[in-house]
């Protein structure tokens, strides 16, 4: 069985944003909305130790995905290998996940109504591609691989010092790990720690869900009475006609 | 996987409970596909040469059912291997952008007050022909001038040649690389090309003077960069700004702008002194060693601290690096080049460094260009006429070095504004920013008022566009045909080929089809014996062993190529006597110095910064800035500033301040980005965004153009390229000036990294902050 993850080596990138609009291309993602991104820091320190720090991000994949529990359809899961899915047929756009994440990488795509986010290219993966992000990296400082094999190279970079970014608060098991040898991933972990998750509460359920759902069952169940209404008048006027 | 599942059959369960949200949840697409477009009927992958900067990477591109959805690097491609940066990436947006120039359109209002009328393609070029044969009649064919800019340029450019008209001029030499290329023909008796023949991947030391890599995005190179930084390569970084590039560096020199040629002549100066320099390479391949040695004397590490701010023991340090590593040391020629107005000079001081350390055609070093194995068959056409009268910029006499092929456009400008040594009465403008590319818009706005006619071709509108008389919507690089794009100086050599990969969204027309269309008109059918660029391209290659069809599919044909030379091969430079020219007897001959020497620059003055501009990693020059998927990630433009001095000014980050240049001449409000990485005496704007075009863009965005508030320029008198970074500028907020009530001193330091948290003494102590000195002990700058 496959464990995928993803490394990003910070030594490399130079944060030229490549990964961000290839993933936009592929996913059709809308602007202002990512799957990935880079958000540039200022440059910040104290002369003549400064630190020039871009954050590439995207979703975690989490062992212990908040999401996947904070989804009320089953719309998001975890698949076998690792990989957290939105299931688009059962995304009913309620967002809970969204406030779940402690990484901001989900959002509810306007066009379709639904929740998206990165799912590591796992169309492409199968048929031996690398994810866009990937493979249009120029400095090559994505890597992405397979934690389940020993000798792929993100294991290798993993058991080299590649961190993930956890907090002593916040730890849902993230596959996304950082290399980083000039004291770069701190100013990122600190810059943007991982939020705790906001799980649904009773009430978020209802204002968020049940109600919705429920007054979609009632117009639903009203819309259905309507068309049986309109055909029925309509069979009936034939009627008087023959 | 339980728990899921129990959360589906409660879905079932609740799907059950009515119609209508049964409904809501079927009506999604695929599972967890995010792609929200239709499965298609047909894909197509179609191979081409990007052209979203002047890189040219292979791109391929995915086509569903005719829409192009995206684009990835062609990894047969040997400068890109498969990879595409963000503009790349965002040539798709490019194509379906809302604000592209879509139908040709002649003015129908005053100039310049933005009214046209939609026209077809035949009665705006009958239109144009006829008024540039009334200039030609008028005032002679010289009359009619041209600026150009990109692949599709070259066409208008032969066009113009084909006519008679000498006066053409590019961006590209007097704005960029102009006085690099002649520094370094001058040295070794060839430029080191587009793409650059240098060997990042395998140098054991990188020197960048200005060149600030990974914010400057050529793929190719990047790719090297990282590639030579991961393998253990030692970056020197010499920058007044805390660059990507610097953020990777072993040594960050944050130098005193303007004096570059300092350091360089002091790091020759202690490699001689140290004997540090390849004396085999020196002995064998260059003249005028002992001219060199004698002329550096005085240049000494100590010399140099004084004028640049960087301590000796840096310089020192430096240049122990560069000498242990020979000749594994890549001294970045640079690029844009164009910012003291004795640029050359600085380049021959590289070239010869550069030389010294006998890097020519070694691994780690400049590699060499290779002769191409394959020839194309020559287009049956006329020689182009000798013009009767000699261009008006003076490239080739009064500025001996400049390159007629790519011209001097400010000096265009200036013959435009003056009428003067002849008349020029018309221009036409092709996918080229001048308002935004030549220094001084204001001559070049008012130089306008002095044209009987003014055209303008390009993909989208700039603000030149908005005076034009005619203006004619040119095909993106993504719809047409250019010229084969051939390379015999890279680790293969290779020949790239552009061609549609999408059918046109506009009634657009390729850049070949409107300089053929328009030479028509001229008289030119003689050079013009095709209709179709592909039957073009066909009979080029018909001999010449490259398939044309394979070339189609593949997007690129490769051909191995040698780059370095083998151990005690000897290189036959293309110079007079085959050697390396440390001292340059042509110079000398023309009264030019035959050495490279330093020449001071002003101190801005008290409030005033030295304004240094650069790129932006997700924009090419001013030409993307509307593209919404890039857009989105730079919106605007941030200028840095020194935080200590911009703390002592009362302002804080983003903070919103009015930039005037010492003309007085003001910007839009921009935002401020303070940062220890810049240098207290100057500031940096990111090139490219700008400009009074709202009426042509939807989108708006305010004129902080750095070529806005550079209105003051140099001229090298070598190679006529312009020196733009000679404009100081002061900041206002409320229309009153800021000035700083600290000094702070950046003597460049070793950037050695220091760990763990400074305190407040330790910064202190670092920037050497100084109460206000008296004011007669500031020295006036402007």
């Amino acid at each position: 069985m496959s464990k995928y993850a993803m490394v990003i080596d910070m030594d490399r990138c130079v944060a030229c944003h490549a990964c961000e609009v290839a993933c936009r291309s592929h996913y059709d993602v809308p602007v202002p909305y990512y799957r990935n991104w880079v958000h540039d820091l200022r440059p910040e320190g104290v002369y003549p130790d400064i630190k020039k720090v871009s954050y590439v991000g995207l979703c975690n994949h989490c062992d212990d995905a908040p999401c996947v529990k904070a989804c009320p359809t089953g719309a998001t899961y975890e698949r076998k290998d690792g990989v957290v899915v939105v299931d688009k047929d059962l995304c009913i756009g309620c967002g809970l996940c969204i406030e779940a994440c402690p990484y901001g990488a989900r959002y509810i795509n306007p066009v379709i109504e639904k929740v998206d986010k990165c799912d590591f290219c796992i169309d492409r993966v199968e048929q031996g591609v690398e994810p866009a992000c990937v493979a249009t990296c120029i400095a090559s400082a994505r890597i992405f691989g397979d934690m389940d094999d020993p000798d792929s190279k993100v294991s290798q970079l993993i058991a080299n010092g590649a961190q993930p970014n956890v907090s002593e608060k916040v730890n849902v098991g993230p596959n996304i790990y950082y290399l980083d040898s000039h004291g770069n991933f701190p100013v990122v972990q600190a810059a943007f720690p991982p939020k705790l998750p906001h799980m649904p509460t009773p009430q978020k359920m209802w204002t968020k869900v049940l109600r919705p759902l429920f007054w979609l069952a009632i117009g639903g169940t009203f819309l259905g009475q309507l068309v049986a209404f309109s055909t029925q008048l309509f069979k009936g006027e034939s009627d008087i006609k023959e | 996987m339980e728990k899921k599942i129990s959360r589906r059959s409660f879905l079932k369960i609740s799907g059950t409970v009515g119609t209508g949200a049964a409904v809501g949840l079927s009506a999604s697409t695929s599972k967890t596909k995010a792609a929200i477009r239709k499965e298609p009927k047909k894909i197509e992958k179609i191979p081409s040469t990007c052209e979203q900067c002047f890189w040219r990477c292979g791109i391929i591109a995915t086509v569903e059912d005719g829409k192009l959805v995206n684009i990835e690097g062609n990894p047969l491609h040997p400068n890109n291997r498969g990879k595409i940066c963000a503009r790349g990436n965002a040539g798709v947006s490019l194509v379906y952008e809302k604000d592209r120039l879509k139908n040709p359109m002649i003015r129908v209002g005053e100039r310049g007050s933005g009214n046209w009328k939609e026209v077809s393609w035949k009665e705006a070029l009958d239109y144009t022909a006829e008024k540039l044969l009334a200039v030609a009649k008028k005032y002679g064919v010289e009359s009619n001038a041209l600026f150009s800019h990109g692949a599709s340029g070259y066409f208008i450019s032969d066009m113009y040649k084909f006519w008679g008209s000498p006066n053409s001029a590019a961006p590209s030499f007097a704005q960029c690389k102009g006085s690099r290329d002649v520094g370094y023909e001058l040295t070794y008796g060839e430029n080191l090309g587009s793409p650059e023949r240098i060997d990042l991947s395998n140098a054991k030391v990188i020197t960048l003077i200005g060149s600030a890599l990974g914010e400057n995005i050529h793929t190719g190179q990047i790719i090297d960069f990282t590639d030579g930084l991961a393998n253990g390569a030692q970056l020197i970084a010499v920058d007044p700004r805390f660059s990507t590039a610097a953020s990777k560096a072993k040594w960050w020199l944050p130098i005193k702008p303007g004096t570059d040629t300092a350091l360089v002549l002091a790091w020759i100066n202690e490699i001689i002194n140290q004997k540090g320099y390849d004396e085999n390479f020196v002995r064998n391949s260059t003249t005028g060693f002992s001219e060199l040695v004698s002329h550096v004397k005085e240049f000494t590490p100590e010399w140099a601290e004084k004028i640049t701010e960087i301590p000796a023991s840096t310089i020192r340090e430096t240049a122990r690096a560069m000498m242990d590593a020979k000749p594994a040391v890549l001294v970045h020629p640079g690029r844009h080049v164009a910012w003291y107005g004795n640029d050359v000079q600085r380049a021959r001081a590289m070239a010869i460094l550069s030389a010294i350390l006998g890097i020519w055609g070694q691994k780690g070093g400049y590699f060499l260009k290779s002769a191409f194995p394959a020839s194309y068959n020559a287009l049956n056409i006329p020689d182009a006429p000798k013009p009767k009268r000699e261009r008006v910029d003076g490239a080739g006499y009064r500025f001996p070095f400049a390159n007629p092929d790519e011209g001097l456009t400010q000096e265009l400008v200036k013959a435009t504004l003056s009428q003067q040594p002849y008349p020029i009465k018309s221009w036409m403008v092709f996918g080229q920013n001048i308002f935004n590319s030549i220094p001084n818009k204001r001559d070049t706005r008012k130089a306008i008022d002095n044209l009987d006619f003014y055209a303008v071709v390009d993909v989208r509108p700039t603000e030149p566009t908005w005076y034009a008389d005619v203006v004619l919507p040119e095909d993106t690089y993504l719809e047409r045909y250019d010229s084969l794009m051939t390379v015999t100086g890279w680790y293969k050599q290779y020949v790239s080929l552009r061609q549609p990969v999408v059918k046109r969204q506009h009634n657009t027309k390729p850049g070949w089809w409107i300089a053929m269309e328009l030479g028509k008109r001229l008289g030119l059918s003689a050079y013009y014996p095709y209709n179709d660029y592909e039957d073009v391209i066909k009979y080029q290659l018909k001999d010449s062993g490259i398939s044309f069809t394979k070339l189609k599919k593949d997007g690129v044909v490769t051909f191995p190529a040698k780059i370095y030379l083998n151990p005690g091969e000897s290189y036959q430079f293309k110079t007079s006597d085959k050697k390396v020219h440390l001292y340059s007897k042509e110079l000398k001959d023309l009264g030019f110095d035959p050495l490279p020497k330093y020449e001071p620059v002003n101190d801005p003055g008290k409030g005033y910064f030295r304004l240094v501009y650069g790129l932006m990693p997700v924009h090419s020059h001013g030409k993307t800035e509307s593209n919404p998927w890039l857009n989105t990630i730079i919106s605007e433009p941030h200028l840095w500033i020194n935080e200590t001095i911009g703390r002592s000014m009362g302002l804080k980050n983003d903070d919103e301040v009015i930039v005037e240049n010492q003309d007085g001449i003001r910007s839009d409000k921009i935002k401020i980005l303070m940062t220890p990485g810049m240098r207290p005496d100057a500031v940096f704007l990111p090139h490219g965004f700008g400009g009074n075009d709202r009426g042509l863009l939807d989108y708006t965005r305010r004129n902080v153009s750095d070529n806005n508030l550079i209105s003051k320029y140099n001229v090298d008198p070598i190679s006529g390229g312009t020196g733009l970074r000679v404009n100081f500028v002061r900041l206002l907020v409320d229309d009153n000036p800021l000035t700083p009530t600290v000094e702070v001193s950046m003597t460049g330091v070793s950037a050695t990294k220091v760990s763990g948290v400074q305190q407040q003494e330790e910064q202190n102590r670092t920037f050497n902050i100084q109460p206000k000195k008296k004011e007669s002990a500031i020295k006036e700058g402007c």
